[in-house]
């Protein structure tokens, strides 16, 4: 799922997630400008972001007595989002800055939308489905 | 000493032509951007298509245009001013084939689609449509 917090975002995804997965889900036409769109969008989501769980075990284990402390103290998350986080334990964290991969006009896209991020959680969120049945 | 609390934007403009084979139809025209009804992003390009439609111009129309006449005599005028030689060729090409030629704006104070392709660099065509707004991307 995509969590949104005005210029900055978290990604709770499977740790397997591919951008195959996001572009079976975006269902565009092969081929087409579409397509090239979708795969900006997961560029832009996924293409800097810092994965949290390995953030903390290679640099900030010995500074704070656990993950959740370090997720509050270091990040500022609440205590809403570190519960989303830590149910989520399983799942790969990953945080990012909107625009910070180099593409503005995608990045304004979602930043600015609450119905375009609803749209790329009903795809992640396809992508992880489809993953259980099968 | 003087302090603003206010804010100046910058808006832009882009300037876009579509040629067509024959009347353009917003479904045709949703197809040719590669998007599906399955899509979860069906319903935003949707609704960019649908005010795309709603808001832009017949190049028969021109001439009549408030916004463009006042700057252009006529639409080729426009046209070779606006956008690329190659685009302009195609223009001068299509309205000698009896294609259908439309033009318009997006504005980058549009809702989401529609300023995005006024920020971005567009330009698409297969054998029956042809789109160009890379005019003034960011």
């Amino acid at each position: 799922m995509l969590i949104s917090f005005g210029e900055t975002y978290l990604l709770v995804i499977d740790e397997k997630y591919s951008r195959e997965d996001f572009l079976d889900s975006f269902k565009a036409e092969s081929g087409s400008w579409g397509e090239f769109f979708a795969n900006r969008l997961f560029s832009c989501l996924f293409g800097n972001t810092t994965n949290l769980q390995e953030e903390y075990e290679l640099f900030y284990k010995e500074e704070y007595a656990d993950f959740s402390i370090f997720l509050e103290k270091y990040h500022g998350f609440n205590e809403e989002v570190i519960t989303i986080i830590t149910e989520h334990s399983g799942s790969m964290i990953l945080y990012g800055n909107y625009g910070s991969e180099g593409d503005y006009d995608t990045s304004q896209l979602i930043e600015y939308n609450e119905d375009v991020i609803e749209s790329i959680n009903e795809i992640l969120t396809q992508g992880a489905k489809d993953e259980n049945q099968n | 000493m003087k302090i603003r609390t206010d804010f100046v934007t910058n808006s832009s403009s882009t300037n876009f032509i579509i040629i067509s084979s024959e009347e353009l139809q917003q479904d045709q025209f949703a197809k040719f951007l590669g998007f599906t009804k399955k899509s979860p992003f069906w319903k935003h390009i949707e609704e960019a298509i649908y005010e795309l439609f709603r808001d832009m111009s017949e190049a028969g129309d021109f001439t009549s245009d408030r916004y463009y006449s006042n700057a252009y005599t006529e639409f080729e005028d426009f046209s070779k001013k606006t956008f690329s030689e190659e685009t302009y060729k195609k223009i001068l090409k299509a309205r000698k084939e009896g294609k259908k030629i439309y033009y318009g704006r997006f504005r980058s104070e549009d809702p989401k689609f529609l300023s995005f392709f006024c920020t971005d660099s567009i330009l698409i065509e297969n054998d029956d449509i042809y789109f160009d707004a890379i005019e003034c991307g960011w």
